[in-house]
């Protein structure tokens, strides 16, 4: 595993009042956004993970709240304007690190669309914070309710790489993407997989075990 | 909920339950001209099957429409 200091991004905030200019930069160890077509070089963020001191988050939780624009750079994210947009969440909590008599602040921002599960059916869309086919098939089949077993998640996975339904979005400490596609449309590839013989039902009868996924697993640094 | 494989041969399926909201959404005009717009929302079962042979099926507590 890299190093913090290599593995970690760093959030800007300038903010410009008639009186003074405020300028804060974080170290940021987590971020998920999502390029926007239109202007180029934004994004729009819908994880952020940063740690400082106490006046440093409470601007910046202030600044998510009115809904202000960050500059945001890491390892393969280059420097991209985000913003949370309205209803984000933020959480705040104390980081005792070892060796350092104060403790920092950690400050996470998450946009509405993710905290409601990261799926939209208005939009046909699902944002995963984890591109591994295991993840991406066991959280569309409970997101959208469909029927299958965790053996199918290889081939559902090539299955969305070929219709083109998966894509990267940017991210700092994690590697996550973008689904498109509704429950019909991923019900008819299962349907197209069983008929074409490409998966089996499983031999035996009776309830089907997924594994669990939590947070560390999820967002835990990845091995070099 | 019973999530899980079932049956046999030709009805063998995969079954997944979730509780899924609906909403009813209906208008009434008044005497007087006024619009009243009405939302109702709740929760029901959702049932989606896949069959061995890739047959699916989505069941809810709505009537399908007959073909």
């Amino acid at each position: 595993m890299k190093n913090a200091h290599l593995r970690f991004g760093w959030l800007t905030y300038v903010k410009t009042t008639e009186k003074a200019v405020t300028n804060i930069r974080l170290r940021l160890d987590r971020f998920i956004g999502e390029v926007l077509p239109d202007p180029p070089r934004q994004a729009r963020a819908h994880f952020l993970s940063v740690v400082g001191g106490d006046t440093q988050i409470s601007a910046i939780s202030a600044a998510i709240s009115m809904g202000d624009r960050f500059m945001v750079e890491g390892p393969g994210v280059p420097p991209v304007r985000v913003c949370l947009e309205r209803n984000a969440q933020c959480y705040k909590g104390p980081l005792q690190p070892a060796g350092r008599n104060k403790p920092l602040r950690h400050l996470i921002g998450i946009s509405e669309e993710f905290a409601g599960g990261g799926s939209s059916s208005a939009t046909d869309r699902t944002l995963l914070a984890d591109s591994g086919a295991l993840f991406v098939w066991a959280a569309l089949a409970e997101i959208h309710g469909i029927p299958g077993i965790p053996e199918w998640a290889e081939w559902f996975l090539r299955k969305i790489e070929k219709h083109k339904a998966i894509v990267p979005v940017l991210g700092v400490g994690c590697n996550p993407v973008l689904v498109k596609g509704d429950k019909e449309q991923f019900l008819s590839w299962l349907s197209d997989g069983l008929w074409g013989g490409d998966i089996h039902f499983p031999d035996e009868t009776g309830p089907i075990h997924w594994p669990s996924f939590d947070l560390q697993q999820v967002l835990l640094p990845v091995a070099d | 909920m019973l999530n899980g494989v079932f049956g046999e041969s030709e009805n063998r399926h995969i079954a997944h339950w979730r509780s899924v909201k609906f909403t009813d959404h209906w208008e009434e005009q008044e005497e007087d001209g006024t619009k009243v717009l009405h939302d109702r929302e709740r929760f029901s079962h959702e049932l989606t099957l896949v069959f061995a042979n890739g047959d699916t099926q989505i069941l809810t507590h709505e009537k399908k429409d007959s073909p």
